[in-house]
């Protein structure tokens, strides 16, 4: 890994539709076939035919999980070709990262769709029950990424916040409505309590299982910390959090995305003392103009110098709702801006703003590649 | 008890199942125009339906056209257009797309009205239309075009005049006007001045009835200035603003106490709501009118849980009216 600005990967890739359609058991178009062969050679997939015969075979439980494992090699190979020192399986496994986790969980009851954006839905779950972790839920990622790759493993899940904020709270609230007649106070009082469950019951117990097979990096992903109202939420989430992860031998990052407001999360954050890592959102903020003398979207890096955080910071420099893949030299400008924010270069590394699964495979390529080659031009400033 | 009991629904509602599944279809090129607004309007009609059943005092459209709202007006307002940046909505697991105000606003009714149900006019005065206040709608937006805060907001307040009284033209009896920015976070002094100065501007000539709808919001120690707001209904999430925080309340306005959760699953006790109803009716006074609502568009429930809470909330004012 390089001494300065390491590549990461920060979430999710898209699926391919050979691997949606295949792990269906539906049958595949001759347009995805080709899909899957074009990737397979253009990554130097070890194997991919195997891939390709698996697609034209006739569907069985065996057949669709060799698809689902093919996807997550092809995607840790886009990875380490698009130049990334730090990789995960871009989440193939997964359905999505809310419900990936709690349909894995007791206590949880999905209970139909709420709108997402635009016509985008997702699975949503009630809390009916005492919540009880049964099994390890990203261990089998892990250890298959470890077998695939040489390079430095961080294994990404949803936080304790995100699955509150994201589940609705039945049980909790059930529990409390006899003693509470204040809505307001009813709903917070419930919120804590289940944030607190989660982080003990779920998210830690989760966390023991994986580093006590050899983790060594866990991103703690919480999307929904972005919208809390307040600094009571955030000192909530802070002692949550700390519940989860204290005692560890392990390096956690905390990802949070699409905030109004970062500044507002400090200093409280900080008391999260082993979280060593903020990997953010900023390209998306900020200009795609070459040469600005400020980069707004970068605020908030020199915020945390000020308050001298000491912290790592996952740099967001490409955006990932935009088709429109960002030159290796803004990705450069962006790392020497943020780096002299900052004060040490040491303490910056390169990733999108947020996972890129809404966007093809060949824009994710394209923009990984952009963000490696910027990352190396920014090395060479140092050079 | 001299206080005139409703109940009725605000924003957006779920799409069902079937209109879902006809979206994502749409979406995919699997089902044409033709065969989605037969699935919308099978949903809208067992929306309005259900409504009526349930006596409700206002018909609301179910919103089944909207992506969120505000894209309607990014869509039938000249000068603004939509960026690629989607915006979460609030501490939601929802997004809506920003609007960037590239000109001075100028509504095209023709656009907007095809956001509404035809069916919906047929309420009369029963029917009610929601839409964003202006000071949430210029916040809610992104600014290249107008110098100031003061002049954006101000210039959105006439043009969303001109929206509202399109609306009345039609023969609604409530128009909502949904305000989530202001007091979602503690605002400045001058926000709130320039909010109910907008507010006011865009109300000033409506006759029929005007609610302000405060979702996601904590109203504690802003009554007072609650009062200048030209509304005549003022709608509270119980879920965000304690009843001991309401403290100054106009009983000349109605209140409209959102103590049906939109944001849980869990199936209120219509015997719990009507006690909360009764404590507020208590807290407050001889309050003119009181509108059991949810605290915030039911859309971020799934479409059934959503019916379930609606059938509680007519439940409810039955309990309070057979109380009193």
């Amino acid at each position: 890994m390089p001494e300065l600005f390491p590549c990461q990967e920060i979430g999710s890739m898209a699926k391919p539709n050979w691997r949606v359609l295949g792990y269906r058991g539906a049958p595949i178009t001759d347009e995805d076939f080709s899909e899957a062969k074009y990737w397979g050679r253009k990554l130097h997939v070890e194997g991919y035919e195997k891939l390709l015969e698996l697609l034209k075979s006739e569907d069985s439980p065996q057949v669709r999980e060799g698809i689902r494992q093919w996807s997550a090699i092809y995607a840790i190979r886009l990875q380490e070709a698009a130049g990334l020192d730090i990789v995960f399986d871009g989440e193939q496994w997964r359905t999505e990262m809310y419900e990936a986790l709690v349909r894995e969980v007791q206590g949880f009851q999905f209970v139909g769709h709420v709108r997402s954006w635009d016509n985008k839905y997702y699975r949503k779950a009630s809390v009916v029950d005492e919540i009880k972790w049964l099994k390890p839920i990203y261990l089998n990622e892990y250890q298959f990424t470890k077998e695939h790759t040489d390079r430095i493993v961080k294994v990404p899940f949803t936080g304790p916040y995100t699955v509150t904020d994201w589940s609705f709270n039945e049980y909790y609230q059930k529990k409390l409505m006899e003693s509470i007649a204040d809505p307001r106070e009813l709903r917070k009082k419930a919120y804590g309590d289940l944030l607190f469950e989660v982080s003990r019951k779920l998210i830690r117990p989760e966390i023991e299982s994986l580093v006590s097979n050899g983790v060594k990096w866990i991103q703690i992903d919480e999307p929904a910390l972005s919208t809390q109202p307040g600094k009571e939420q955030i000192s909530d989430f802070v002692s949550a959090i700390n519940e989860a992860i204290s005692g560890f031998d392990c390096k956690f990052s905390l990802h949070v995305c699409y905030s109004s407001d970062y500044e507002s999360l400090f200093p409280e954050l900080l008391e999260a003392k082993k979280i060593s890592q903020y990997a953010l959102e900023f390209a998306n903020r900020d200009s795609n103009k070459l040469g600005e003398q400020r980069r707004l979207g970068y605020d908030v890096v020199a915020h945390l110098n000020q308050l001298g955080a000491g912290k790592e910071i996952g740099l967001g420099v490409v955006d990932v709702h935009d088709d429109a893949v960002e030159p290796a030299a803004l990705v450069r400008e962006r790392i020497l801006h943020a780096a002299k924010l900052i004060g040490d270069p040491k303490l910056i590394y390169v990733n999108p703003d947020c996972g890129l699964r809404t966007r093809s495979w060949k824009v994710t390529y394209n923009k990984l590649l952009s963000m490696s080659k910027g990352a190396e031009m920014a090395r060479q400033s140092f050079a | 008890m001299n206080t005139k009991l409703e109940t009725y629904l605000v924003g957006i509602q779920p799409r069902t199942e079937e209109l879902i599944a006809g979206t994502r279809d749409w979406d995919r090129k699997r089902i044409g125009d033709e065969e989605l607004d037969e699935l919308r309007n099978a949903a809208a009609a067992r929306d309005f339906s259900l409504q009526a059943k349930l006596n409700y005092s206002y018909i609301s459209d179910p919103m089944f056209y909207w992506q969120d709202l505000i894209r309607p007006f990014i869509d039938s307002l000249e000068g603004l257009d939509s960026g690629p940046q989607l915006t979460r909505w609030f501490d939601n697991n929802t997004f809506y797309r920003k609007p960037r105000i590239n000109a001075y606003p100028n509504i095209l009714h023709r656009k907007l009205l095809k956001y509404y149900f035809d069916r919906l006019w047929d309420f009369g005065a029963r029917a009610k239309v929601v839409i964003p206040a202006p000071y949430g709608l210029y916040t809610a937006s992104d600014n290249r075009y107008f110098p100031d805060r003061r002049s954006g907001i101000l210039s959105f307040a006439q043009e969303m005049e001109r929206v509202a009284l399109l609306l009345e033209e039609k023969g609604v009896g409530q128009i909502e006007f949904v305000e989530p920015f202001l007091f979602f976070r503690k605002p400045e002094q001058e926000d709130i001045e320039l909010a109910i100065d907008a507010f006011n501007l865009t109300t000033q000539r409506l006759k029929c009835e005007v609610m302000l709808h405060f979702p996601f919001s904590n109203l504690a120690g802003h009554f007072r200035e609650i009062l200048d707001f030209n509304a005549s209904v003022i709608g509270i999430d119980f879920f965000s603003t304690s009843l001991s925080d309401v403290t100054d309340f106009d009983t000349k306005k109605g209140i409209a106490a959102g103590c049906v959760d939109g944001r849980n699953s869990l199936p209120e006790d219509s015997g719990w709501v009507k006690s909360f109803v009764r404590s507020v009716i208590d807290r407050l006074g001889d309050v003119r009118q009181l509108a059991i609502i949810p605290n915030c568009d039911l859309e971020f429930l799934p479409r059934p849980i959503a019916e379930e809470k609606m059938k509680i909330m007519s439940e409810a004012k039955k309990k309070v009216e057979s109380d009193a």
